[in-house]
């Protein structure tokens, strides 16, 4: 922790040095979730802008008692959520045009599969399944949680993972195929 | 089922929760600049501050500039056809004074670079060391003003006797006479340089020319025609619903429109008038994250099948519920505005062959005519004038519609449901007037119109349109 006391007050006194010092040692970690949550590289980077933003203007506030790098992924990821926090945003899709589940086949094709690929797979999702898939799959959120902090029923956070689960396999499984929700 | 769901979820935790990747170079640019913009905001608002006088000092610099060479420029001719001037034509009388009935006429001839001057007065009294001239006109006044002199190198003679007129301070009092008369009277006298005895002729002149202005600030109605592109846009005052004015900002988009009409001014008083018209204008905005198919099954299908191929739906927008009806499939790349009872939403397979991706736009459009009634002061009342304007006007809509173009093809695809037939809007500007001819005025008035209510009653947001641009048209006085 104190490792990171001489920079923070540095940073506090608008040294813009050791500002650059900070945010290089978190960007790239960072740019991987904000990545995530996001569509495409262009979105990420204006989470990342944004979500970095906040941190160095609620720096003052980081007590120094848990992880910085905690606080600054709940600040990310905050960002990222603020983009789709609406309930109306996460609207039911049409659950009879959904996809077979069940098929086993992708264990041996996931397994094949690099972060990259992972990551593009994710980023296909439409907004509402990444968002909840994010929080429950690997930022390790339960259903109540996610569905405070999106306003949305738990019933829905449940039907949006499982959707975005099914949705993921069957991507694994036709990798080369694109599917997009439209009207 | 579940050991299938941890798998998906531990394989994805295990490769991306902790993944690193180089951030864009660029992004620590954006970074700095955010978070030191409170310390550069003063600087960029004097910054403001300051371009903001230059540009005013400019704008007055370069008026003053052209207002003041014109005056010397026609100084420096008086001063030369005084010098040039025969003197004994100018009847030269120590210790007396010039009155304001004294009459200069100029009429420069370029041809033969002759001139001819003559000077004359009611009580031809010329004082060379006291002329006292005053000056009262505008340059365009003063160059239709009947100095006659003559510039030929004869009339050179006896000039020390008045060169120090040139070192007086010298004011001009012309009374405005038209050039055909004086060159009529230049015939009928059939001399240069010929003293006026008539001095009832000239009072008559002055009458006859004091009529004529009389008679032009008579003239009290201007019509005109406007054409003018726009930036048409609009901003959200007030959202009831999750989607904020930046969520629409951030998918919705600006586009160019445009505006034509007819006005009539009033001269109500000296710098001030009303104006009423008639204008068509287009406003509007551009939907953006929409991906736009073509599908070749309805090219494909019969006639009567055709209709299966044709989606209905809507979206919600800043301006309301859009209605669409189109064989074409739009998929919102956003997927969040889509109306859940929408009935043609599903999933497709974009990697079909039977769509083909279009490079489209699609476009939310409103058609109005409006009947505006704007109030202009004349600020500056020079040659060229500088007008401030402000008004109200009531927009009729006449034309509503969702148009989606790519290439040369542009189609009607749906319409926005609850939009008001009638809206009303303010508008500011600020504008010059150029003359191009005596009664016809070319106008530039760069200026911004904002509806004052909500464009959509029904919507969840308060969407005001607005545009900006420079009005130009014609005016002619009559």
């Amino acid at each position: 922790m104190d490792n990171y006391t001489d920079i923070i007050k540095a940073c506090l006194k608008a040294d813009q040095a050791a500002q650059k010092r900070f945010y290089h040692m978190f960007s790239d970690k960072m740019y991987g979730v904000c990545l995530r949550y996001a569509k495409d590289v262009d979105e990420a980077k204006d989470i990342l802008q944004d979500g970095f933003i906040k941190v160095f203007t609620n720096l003052h506030k980081f007590t120094n008692r848990g992880s910085l790098e905690g606080w600054i992924r709940r600040i990310i990821v905050n960002t990222a959520l603020e983009r789709f926090r609406d309930k109306n945003y996460l609207f039911a899709v049409n659950m009879e045009m959904g996809y077979e589940s069940g098929d086993q086949e992708y264990d041996h094709i996931i397994n094949e599969l690099s972060a990259n690929d992972l990551l593009k797979l994710i980023q296909e999702l439409s907004p509402q399944y990444r968002t909840v898939f994010n929080l429950y799959a690997i930022e390790g959120y339960s259903h109540k949680e996610i569905s405070e902090r999106l306003n949305i029923k738990e019933g829905t956070s449940k039907s949006n993972l499982s959707r975005a689960r099914e949705i993921l396999k069957e991507k694994i499984r036709k990798y080369d195929s694109v599917y997009i929700n439209y009207m | 089922m579940n050991r299938e769901n941890k798998h998906i979820d531990n394989v994805f935790r295990d490769r991306l929760g902790d993944i690193e990747i180089s951030a864009p170079n660029d992004a620590w640019v954006n970074i700095n600049d955010g978070i030191n913009y409170s310390s550069k905001r003063n600087y960029a608002f004097l910054y403001k501050i300051a371009a903001a006088v230059a540009a005013i000092t400019l704008i007055g610099s370069v008026y003053l500039l052209l207002s003041n060479t014109q005056i010397n420029r026609n100084t420096k001719l008086i001063s030369e056809n005084i010098l040039n001037t025969e003197t004994e034509n100018v009847n030269v009388v120590e210790n007396a004074q010039i009155t304001e009935k004294q009459i200069l006429k100029q009429i420069p001839e370029t041809k033969n670079d002759e001139i001819i001057a003559d000077l004359y007065s009611d009580s031809k009294i010329l004082n060379k060391s006291e002329i006292t001239v005053e000056e009262s006109n505008t340059l365009e006044s003063y160059q239709s003003n009947n100095v006659v002199a003559n510039n030929s190198l004869e009339n050179k003679r006896k000039v020390n006797d008045i060169e120090t007129l040139s070192t007086l301070p010298i004011n001009f009092d012309f009374k405005v006479l038209q050039p055909e008369l004086a060159i009529s009277r230049k015939k009928e006298s059939g001399k240069k340089n010929e003293f006026v005895q008539d001095i009832n002729l000239l009072f008559a002149l002055n009458t006859l020319e004091a009529e004529n202005v009389e008679k032009e600030n008579k003239r009290k109605w201007v019509i005109g025609g406007d054409f003018t592109p726009l930036y048409s846009y609009r901003s959200i005052s007030k959202s009831n619903a999750n989607y904020d004015a930046a969520y629409y900002n951030s998918v919705e988009s600006p586009m160019m429109t445009y505006t034509g009409g007819l006005n009539l001014q009033y001269k109500a008083m000296n710098r001030l008038s009303i104006q009423a018209g008639v204008y068509y204008s287009s406003m509007g905005q551009s939907l953006d994250y929409m991906s736009v198919y073509s599908n070749k099954a309805y090219d494909m299908v019969a006639k009567e099948y055709k209709d299966r191929f044709v989606n209905s739906y809507e979206i919600d927008n800043s301006a309301g519920a859009i209605s669409f009806k189109t064989s074409y499939v739009i998929i919102d790349e956003l997927a969040a505005r889509v109306n859940d009872m929408s009935s043609s939403k599903g999933f497709v397979n974009t990697a079909d062959p039977i769509f083909q991706d279009l490079d489209a736009e699609i476009k939310q459009s409103f058609k109005y005519i409006e009947v505006p009634v704007i109030l202009r002061y004349k600020l500056i009342d020079k040659e060229i004038d500088f007008n401030i304007i402000g008004g109200l006007g009531a927009n009729f809509l006449i034309g509503n519609d969702v148009i989606l173009s790519y290439g040369n093809t542009k189609e009607v695809i749906g319409e926005t449901k609850g939009v008001a037939p009638v809206n009303y809007s303010g508008s500011l500007g600020f504008g010059i007037e150029y003359p191009l001819m005596k009664r016809i005025k070319l106008k530039l008035e760069p200026s911004i119109k904002y509806y004052l209510n909500s464009i959509n009653s029904n919507s969840s947001v308060d969407s005001h349109p607005y545009s900006i641009g420079v009005y130009t048209g014609i005016n002619y006085t009559f």
